[in-house]
């Protein structure tokens, strides 16, 4: 007996197969084959073809439970650079991967974490939406985290 | 301003939540944000809070919709969580500051870390080194929103009156925590009572505690890991039969007074022993579902009381289902200070793993001791001698023990 393969479609179009056993590590996927057979194909309409194809590479592992720890955190070191962690951690949060998601950000986290604020903004792309009386306020209410 | 569809009411919702908790604490916040405050439906300030809680609720599938360059500069709550509870308390305190959005994330997280690296930096000597820490961490309490499930203390030597602990362990106790790791610098710490009745504690790590559990105290009823490290058992606990009837992982360091620690965990599967000598060693392994034993002496036992009655094939004759046994030279040769039969009164079928740390060649009780446990154990795959390691080492193969799957 074949083993049954899913489509996968991303954000720009491309499409990923994927065999059905391996996908439902996702949970959204599973819940979409559980539906409706999800014999079609699968849009995700915000996951990129660079991210899916590492999605992709995740879920096809063949490590045995045990090493699956190390084997994650492994996958997200290789893949350094937070723009990519980011998308990463989005598609994992998106298909509900949670190993992946969690230990994308868990490197995230381990890379910012001597960052100054301004550093930190940018590299996670946030826009300051305060006021400097504002910041101010808050780094006084704080004193001791600064 | 108008609220198109539903992604902008998301918006809104969103920014008249921010503006709104501003107000409470700041009241220039409000002024400097008019605009946003005319779109209240009402003037009760009780719908107003409900209208704010449908709309959060609903915030997220904001997210769904969003594109990329939106999303980058605007990351979900809920990864916004996942990376600040990687970082220490006092950072993601920080990372407040960063934009409205990360602004209260921080008090939201179910894990509260106050370990030995943050006493180490917050606590600082003498009497106003004290009083700040104690606010510090009160600060940081006061600010939760939402449960606690996962609470770590470390109380700094400088900490010399425990009032204050007492109430940050009993403001844990009632959040519904889960996990806890409670240690203690210099002086041991009696646990209040509070701490025994966290029902729904699934895991315990003590460090350098008195274990004094109050009369009625009946047991843990969801505690399946529990690690004891340099606690004492004083005698007044002795009868109170400690029920643990999820327990699946006991770790005892350097426990004093184990004989008062009475306990009945009938699903228990993984025994750690290190540095205990009491007798009660036996009584602990009378459950019968323990397949990984791990028990160490680091010392000769000549210096300890003789216990009466233990030996290794007594000892081999409560464990049917043992399956990886790690024992240390020192211990092993106690237990064959006794004659050693050649062969035990049952083989140890079940026994797949033998790991022989801190063993001597030279010693011919340990030497007897391993010829008997091999000649019994017909079904072992996988042996480890070490001819006396460090500490450091053996802690490596004993992670590395467990974390393989046994026979490869």
């Amino acid at each position: 007996m074949s083993k049954k393969t899913l489509t996968l479609m991303s954000k720009d179009k491309q499409l990923f197969n994927i065999e059905e056993h391996l996908a439902v590590q996702s949970v959204t996927i599973r819940n979409m084959v559980k539906e409706d057979g999800a014999s079609s194909v699968i849009p995700l309409p915000r996951v990129d073809s660079e991210t899916l194809a590492l999605v992709i590479e995740y879920l096809n592992r063949q490590q045995a439970p045990e090493e699956d720890e190390d084997y994650v955190k492994k996958f997200v070191d290789e893949r350094g650079e937070i723009p990519t962690l980011l998308e990463l951690a989005q598609a994992a949060l998106d298909l509900d991967i949670k190993k992946l998601m969690d230990a994308a950000c868990m490197k995230v986290a381990d890379l910012i974490k001597d960052f100054t604020l301004e550093e930190v903004r940018e590299a996670l792309r946030i826009e300051n939406d305060r006021t400097p009386e504002e910041e101010k306020a808050i780094r006084d209410e704080f004193q001791w985290a600064f | 301003m108008e609220i198109k569809d539903e992604e902008d009411r998301g918006r809104v919702a969103e920014e008249i939540q921010g503006a709104s908790l501003e107000v409470g604490r700041d009241d220039h916040c409000s002024t400097e944000n008019p605009k946003k405050l005319p779109t209240l439906p009402s003037e009760n300030g009780n719908s107003v809070l409900v209208f704010f809680n449908l709309l959060t609720e609903n915030h997220e599938s904001r997210f769904v919709t969003c594109t990329k360059e939106d999303r980058i500069s605007n990351l979900p709550e809920h990864l916004i969580g996942s990376i600040l509870k990687q970082l220490p308390v006092q950072d993601a305190a920080r990372m407040s500051i960063l934009s409205r959005q990360w602004r209260y994330i921080w008090t939201t997280m179910t894990a509260l870390v106050l370990n030995y690296q943050f006493s180490k930096r917050f606590a600082k000597e003498g009497a106003s080194g004290r009083n700040e820490f104690i606010r510090i961490v009160n600060d940081i309490i006061i600010r939760r929103n939402g449960p606690i499930t996962n609470f770590s203390l470390h109380i700094p030597e400088e900490i010399d009156s425990l009032q204050e602990v007492d109430q940050w362990i009993l403001f844990f106790s009632r959040n519904s925590g889960r996990e806890h790791t409670f240690t203690k610098s210099n002086q041991p710490y009696e646990l209040p009572n509070d701490v025994f009745s966290c029902s729904k504690l699934t895991t315990l790590q003590l460090k350098n505690c008195i274990f004094m559990p109050p009369l009625q105290f009946e047991g843990f009823p969801n505690l399946y890991d529990l690690s004891l490290k340099n606690i004492d058992f004083r005698a007044n606990s002795c009868g109170t039969v400690v029920s643990l009837p999820r327990l699946r992982k006991l770790s005892l360091f350097e426990c004093k007074n184990l004989f008062n620690f009475n306990i009945k965990a009938r699903i228990l599967e993984e025994l750690v022993v290190s540095t205990c000598f009491d007798a009660i060693l036996l009584r602990l392994m009378e459950s019968p579902c323990l397949s990984m034993v791990s028990i160490y002496f680091w010392k000769p036992v000549e210096d300890y009381v003789q216990l009466e009655g233990v030996n290794l094939s007594r000892m081999l004759s409560i464990l049917p289902k043992l399956r990886c046994l790690v024992i240390d030279g020192h211990f092993l040769k106690f237990l064959c200070a006794d004659q050693v039969p050649k062969w035990l009164p049952g083989a140890i079928n079940s026994l797949r793993s033998l790991l022989l740390p801190n063993f001597q060649l030279s010693d011919l009780d340990q030497l007897h001791g391993i010829l008997c446990l091999l000649r019994n154990s017909p079904n072992l795959l996988s042996l480890r001698m070490n001819h006396v390691v460090s500490k450091e080492y053996y802690l490596f193969l004993l992670i590395h023990t467990y974390g393989t799957r046994v026979g490869h």
